[in-house]
C-alpha cells in the first residue's frame, strides 16, 4: 500500500470512529446531559449519571421549569422524591438539585440562580451542621461580600448580585459538549448499557439519587459495614478540630451570610421555603456528642431560629428540625444482619420512606394516611423546649442502648488521639 | 494564558498550535529557508511563552549569552587561557541561573534548619524547562571550547535551543544532532512520509499518555497521597501504588517522547532517542541506557568523565558515580527525595559494577548466563527501581517511608472486605496465614491490580514504537536490543511485530489516535514538565 493511500484510509477509519463515539455518548446520555430517548432496558436507567450532578443538574433544573426546587447535598438528593405521592396529587414539578459533596456557596448559589429566572414557587432546603463547621484558624470576614467566585460560579448564569454572568455560556458550551468526546464518557456509556438491572444505582430524570446499590450492598456485605466505615469517617472529621458555629471573633459565619443572602432573595419573590435540618441516625448524633458539637449544634439551630423568624417573615419561611432523636433514627445496628435498615441507608443518609414522612410532615399531613408526626417546627417560642428535649433523649438513648454506645466508643478513642 | 503550559496532550496544541505552525511554516518555506526557520524560532517562543511571557526575556537572554560565548570561545580564535576563562565565565552564568530559580529556595531552607535561623525567601518559580535549555547549552559551550562546533547563525542556534517538540522536556539534544537538520534543503519540503509517520508515532505516544499514563495514574496518586496524611498504608495497597506509579511514570515519559518525536518528524527533524523500554532492562547500567538516554549521555560526558570516569581506580570509579548519579538526582528537583534518589541510583550502580568485578574474578559467567540467573537479574533490577521510584515521588521522606514500611508488611496485610465476601470458604484460610479484611468494596484494589497485569506484559514482551517503525528511521538514532542485558529481546514479537502500509495498521493506529483525543478530557500535565 501507498503511503498517501494509507494516509487517506486512516483518516477515514479516524472519522468514523469519532463518529461511533460521539454517537454513542449522546444517544446513551450517562449523565443525564442531552435528554435523549430513553429505552427501558437500554440507558432509562443512569448508574454514574450522580457523579457528574454538579454539571448537570443546574441546567436540567432549568430545562424542567420546576414549581418545586429541592436543594442541599447528597442527604436530600438521597432522601426526598421529587416524585412524592403530595407533588403528584397537587400537580407540582419538582426538581431535586441536591448536589453530594457540594458546597453551600455551589448549592445556595444555584438556587439562587434558577429563582432568578424560573417560576419557583416552592422550594426545601435541606441543611446540615457539617456544612456549616468552622474551622478555628479560619479568620476570613464572614461578611465580605459578595464571596470570592469560584470555578463552579461559571455554570451560574448570573453573578450574586444579579448582573449577567459572561462566562456562562463557554461554561454551557464545555460541559455539554465536551463530554461527547471523551473516553471517560465513553466508559460510563458502556457501563451504563450493560448496568440496566435494578440493583444498579440511578438518578432520575427528576434529580433523585435511588441508591439502588447501596441497598444491594446491605444486602451482601452486610449494613454494619456501612455503618463501621461511615462512622470512622464521621468520627475522625468531627475530632479533627475543634469545631465552632462561628467564624472566630464574630457570632457570624461566611455559611450563614451566605444563606441568610438566599433567604432575603426568597422572601423578596414571595417564594414559600421550607428550611430544614436533615435527620441523622443516632449514631451519627453520639459521635457529635462524643465530639463536644452538642452546643455547637443547638446553637447553630438558633441562630437559624433568628434567621428565619425576622420580622418580616410572614411565614414564608418555616425551619424544621428532623435531627432530634426520635424512633425512625433509633434502629439499632449491632443485631442487624445483611439487610436495610427502615429508614436510613448509613447514619449520615436517610432514605425516601423517611423522606417522605418528612414532607407529609411538613406540607401537613394527609388525614387519611395515617401519617406519624416526625421532625419539630422551630420557632422562637419553641425552640429552647425542643432543644432540652432532644438532650434528654439523647442522654436515654445512650442509657438504653450501651452496646451501641460500647460499639460506637472504639472509634472515638482512636480519633480523640489525634485532635490537638 | 497565564499559567497554563502547552502541552502536548491539550486540544489547543493538537488542533491549533500544532496545524497552524506546519501550514506557515511550510507557506513561508516557497520564500526561503531562513524566513521558515525564524518562523520556527517565533513559534517556539510563543508555545514557551504561552506559561508565562514574562519568563520569555529569560530564554531570549540566555539564548543571546550563550551564542556570545561560543563564538568567542573557539580556542581556534582565542588564547587557550581566554578560552578556558570564557568557558568557565559561561558555566557559571548557566549554573548560576539554574542555582537561582531551582535551588535558592531549597539551599536557603536547609540553611534555616541548620543554623536554626529563619530566612524570608520567597518561593521562586521554577522557569519552564530551565534545566533542560542550561544542560544543552552547556554542552554547547563545552564542545564550542573543544572546537567542535561550527560557525551558525543566530538564528539557527535559536531554533536548536528552542525548538518545540524537545523545548520543555527533552531530549537533551546536542548542536551536532540538530543544527546540521537545520540546514538541510530537503528538510524544508513537505513530505507524505514525514507526515504520516510524525502522525502515528505522535498518535501513539498521546495514547501512552492520555489513556495509559493518565488511566493507571488514579491507581498511584490516591495511595501517596494518603500517605502523605501520615494514614497507614496496607502491604497490597502500597505495592499496588508503587507499582501503579512505575508504570504511570513510564508511559508518561514514554509517550511524551514519542510525541516530541512524531512532532518533530513532520518538520522532517528526526531528534534523538530518550525512552528505550527500560523495564526491559536487566541491570541498573544498563536501564541508564534506556531511561533518559540524552540525560545518561549528558552526565555522562559532561560530568563523569570530566571527573575522571574509570580511569582513576575503582574507588575513584564508584565515588564518581556516586557524584554524577547525585547531581542527576538534584537536577530532576530541588528536594531531598530527589536527593535519595539519586544516591539510591548511584549505590546501585556501584553495586552493578562491583558485581561484573566479582564475576569477572571468580569466574562466573557461566553461572550469570544462566536463564535462573537472568530472570533474577531482571528482577532485582525492576524492583530497585520501584524502590527508587516511591522517593522520587513522595513529596517527602516521611511519606516514601510510610509506602517503603508498607510494601515491607509493617502496617500487615490485608484485603477488602468487598472481595473477602467473595472468596467464601477461602477467606478463613486466608485470615489463618494472618490477612486481614479492611473496610471497602475493593473496586479500587481489583482496578489497580488489574492495570498493572494488563501493563507488565506491554513494557515487557512488546516493541517499543521506534522498534514498532525502525523501517521509517523514526529517530535520530537507533538502538539495538542485546540478548545479554535486555529481557525478551529475541522473542517472536519483538523481532517480527513491525508497523506496515496495511489496513489493519490504519485502523488500530486510527483507534489509539482516537482513543488518546478522547481522553484528553482529563489534561493532566507530563511528568518530566517539572523538571
Amino acid at each position: 500500500m501507498k503511503t498517501k493511500k494509507f494516509l487517506i484510509i486512516w483518516v477515514i477509519f479516524t472519522g468514523i470512529f469519532f463518529t461511533s463515539a460521539i454517537s454513542v455518548n449522546y444517544f446513551t446520555d450517562p449523565y443525564r446531559l442531552y435528554d435523549t430517548y430513553k429505552a427501558t432496558n437500554i440507558n432509562a436507567i443512569k448508574p454514574v449519571a450522580g457523579t457528574h450532578s454538579r454539571q448537570s443538574k443546574i441546567y436540567a433544573a432549568r430545562k424542567k421549569n420546576p414549581d418545586v426546587l429541592v436543594v442541599g447535598n447528597s442527604r436530600p438528593e438521597l432522601g426526598i422524591d421529587p416524585q412524592h405521592e403530595f407533588f403528584q396529587q397537587n400537580n407540582l414539578k419538582t426538581y431535586n438539585m441536591g448536589i453530594p459533596g457540594s458546597s453551600l456557596k455551589m448549592q445556595y448559589g444555584y438556587a439562587l440562580d434558577l429563582i432568578r429566572d424560573q417560576n419557583i414557587k416552592t422550594i426545601f432546603i435541606g441543611i446540615d451542621f457539617a456544612d456549616y463547621m468552622n474551622h478555628p484558624d479560619r479568620i476570613s470576614d464572614p461578611f465580605q461580600w459578595p464571596p470570592k467566585v469560584q470555578e463552579f460560579d461559571n455554570r451560574k448564569k448570573y453573578n450574586w448580585d444579579g448582573s449577567e454572568n459572561p462566562a456562562f455560556h463557554s461554561q454551557y458550551l464545555k460541559d455539554l459538549y465536551l463530554p461527547l468526546i471523551s473516553l471517560g464518557t465513553l466508559k460510563d456509556s458502556i457501563f451504563t448499557l450493560i448496568n440496566q438491572k435494578e440493583t444498579a444505582k440511578n438518578l432520575t430524570e427528576h434529580g433523585f439519587n435511588t441508591q439502588n446499590n447501596i441497598a444491594h450492598a446491605s444486602k451482601t456485605e452486610g449494613i454494619r459495614i456501612l455503618f463501621n466505615q461511615k462512622n470512622k469517617e464521621m468520627t475522625a472529621r468531627f475530632n479533627k478540630t475543634e469545631w465552632q458555629t462561628f467564624t472566630t471573633g464574630y457570632q457570624w459565619s461566611g455559611e450563614f451570610e451566605t444563606l441568610n443572602f438566599l433567604l432575603k432573595q426568597l422572601r423578596s419573590r414571595n417564594i414559600k421555603t421550607y428550611l430544614f435540618i436533615n435527620p441523622y441516625h443516632a449514631h451519627y448524633l453520639k459521635i457529635m456528642e462524643m465530639a463536644n458539637l452538642e452546643k455547637p449544634f443547638q446553637d447553630w439551630k438558633r441562630k437559624l431560629v433568628d434567621l428565619t423568624h425576622s420580622p418580616d417573615n410572614n411565614d414564608l419561611i418555616e425551619l424544621w428540625d428532623f435531627s432530634i432523636l426520635d424512633d425512625f433514627q433509633s434502629e439499632r445496628i449491632l443485631d442487624q444482619d445483611r439487610k436495610t435498615l427502615k429508614w436510613f441507608w448509613e447514619p449520615a443518609h436517610y432514605r425516601k420512606e423517611l423522606g417522605d414522612i418528612m414532607i407529609w410532615n411538613m406540607m401537613g399531613p394527609d388525614e387519611k394516611k395515617n401519617i406519624p408526626s416526625f421532625g419539630k417546627k422551630l420557632t422562637p417560642a419553641t425552640v429552647e423546649t425542643i432543644l432540652q428535649h432532644d438532650r434528654i433523649k439523647l442522654r436515654l438513648y445512650s442509657k438504653n442502648n450501651p452496646e451501641e454506645i460500647k460499639y460506637l466508643k472504639q472509634f472515638t478513642q482512636t480519633s480523640v488521639k489525634n485532635k490537638p | 494564558m497565564g499559567a497554563k503550559k502547552m502541552l502536548f496532550n491539550s486540544y489547543e496544541f493538537i488542533f491549533l498550535f500544532l496545524p497552524l505552525t506546519y501550514i506557515i511554516f511550510y507557506f513561508l518555506s516557497r520564500f526561503g529557508p531562513e524566513k521558515a526557520i525564524g518562523w520556527l524560532v517565533v513559534a517556539s517562543l510563543f508555545f514557551y511563552g504561552w506559561w508565562n511571557p514574562a519568563y520569555l526575556i529569560l530564554i531570549i537572554i540566555s539564548m543571546i549569552v550563550n551564542y556570545l560565548i561560543g563564538k568567542l570561545i573557539n580556542p581556534d580564535r582565542q588564547s587557550v587561557f581566554l578560552a578556558k576563562h570564557l568557558l568557565i565565565l559561561g558555566i557559571i552564568f548557566n549554573l548560576g541561573l539554574l542555582a537561582y530559580y531551582k535551588y535558592a529556595h531549597f539551599f536557603m531552607e536547609n540553611i534555616a534548619a541548620l543554623t536554626n535561623n529563619t530566612y524570608d525567601i520567597e518561593q521562586i518559580i521554577l522557569p519552564l524547562a530551565i534545566s533542560f535549555f542550561t544542560f544543552q547549552q552547556i554542552a554547547f559551550l563545552v564542545d564550542a571550547y573543544r572546537g567542535l562546533t561550527k560557525e551558525y547563525q543566530f538564528l539557527h542556534y535559536a531554533l536548536f535551543v528552542t525548538f518545540f517538540p524537545q523545548l520543555i522536556a527533552g531530549p537533551i539534544v546536542h548542536h551536532k544532532e540538530m543544527l546540521p537538520q537545520f540546514l538541510l534543503k530537503k528538510n524544508i519540503k513537505p513530505k507524505l512520509e514525514n507526515i504520516t509517520i510524525g502522525l502515528l508515532i505522535f498518535a501513539m505516544g498521546l495514547f501512552k499518555k492520555t489513556v495509559l499514563a493518565d488511566g493507571v495514574a488514579q491507581y498511584a496518586t490516591p495511595v501517596f497521597e494518603l500517605a502523605q496524611t501520615g494514614a497507614q498504608i496496607g502491604f497490597f495497597e502500597s505495592w499496588g501504588g508503587a507499582l501503579s506509579y512505575s508504570f504511570q511514570l513510564y508511559f508518561d515519559f514514554s509517550g511524551y517522547s514519542d510525541m516530541a518525536i512524531g512532532a518533530a518528524r513532520l518538520f522532517g527533524i528526526k531528534i534523538p532517542l530518550n525512552f528505550h523500554s527500560p523495564y526491559k532492562a536487566k541491570n541498573i547500567s544498563e536501564f541508564w541506557k534506556r531511561w533518559h538516554i540524552t540525560l545518561s549521555r549528558f552526565l555522562r560526558d559532561y560530568v563523569y568523565f570530566p571527573l575522571g570516569g574509570n580511569r582513576k581506580g575503582k574507588a575513584r570509579r564508584y565515588s564518581n558515580l556516586m557524584i554524577t548519579m547525585l547531581l542527576g538526582g538534584l537536577w530532576h528537583g530541588a528536594g531531598w527525595t530527589f536527593i535519595i534518589w539519586g544516591a539510591l541510583h548511584g549505590f546501585y550502580l556501584v553495586v552493578n559494577h562491583f558485581w561484573h568485578f566479582i564475576v569477572r574474578k571468580l569466574s562466573l559467567q557461566a553461572f550469570q548466563n544462566s536463564q535462573l540467573w537472568q530472570g533474577t537479574a531482571w528482577l532485582i533490577t525492576y524492583l530497585s527501581v520501584v524502590l527508587g521510584w516511591v522517593f522520587f515521588r513522595a513529596e517527602d521522606y516521611d511519606t516514601a517511608m510510610i509506602i517503603l514500611q508498607g510494601m515491607m508488611g509493617y502496617n500487615g496485610i490485608s484485603i477488602p472486605n468487598g472481595i473477602a465476601i467473595h472468596l467464601a470458604g477461602f477467606a478463613d484460610i486466608l485470615s489463618t496465614w494472618g490477612i486481614g479484611f479492611t473496610l471497602g468494596g475493593g473496586s479500587q484494589f481489583v482496578w489497580t491490580y488489574l492495570w498493572i497485569i494488563f501493563l507488565t506484559p506491554v513494557v515487557l514482551f512488546f516493541p517499543n514504537t521506534q522498534q514498532f517503525m525502525d523501517k521509517f528511521e523514526p529517530a535520530y538514532n537507533k538502538i539495538s536490543d542485546q540478548k545479554e542485558v535486555s529481557i525478551f529481546s529475541q522473542s517472536i514479537i519483538m523481532k517480527n511485530l513491525r508497523f506496515k502500509y496495511t489496513y489493519s495498521w490504519a485502523i488500530f493506529s486510527a483507534a489509539l489516535f482516537t482513543f488518546g483525543i478522547f481522553a484528553l478530557s482529563h489534561i493532566s500535565e507530563f511528568l518530566y514538565f517539572q523538571f
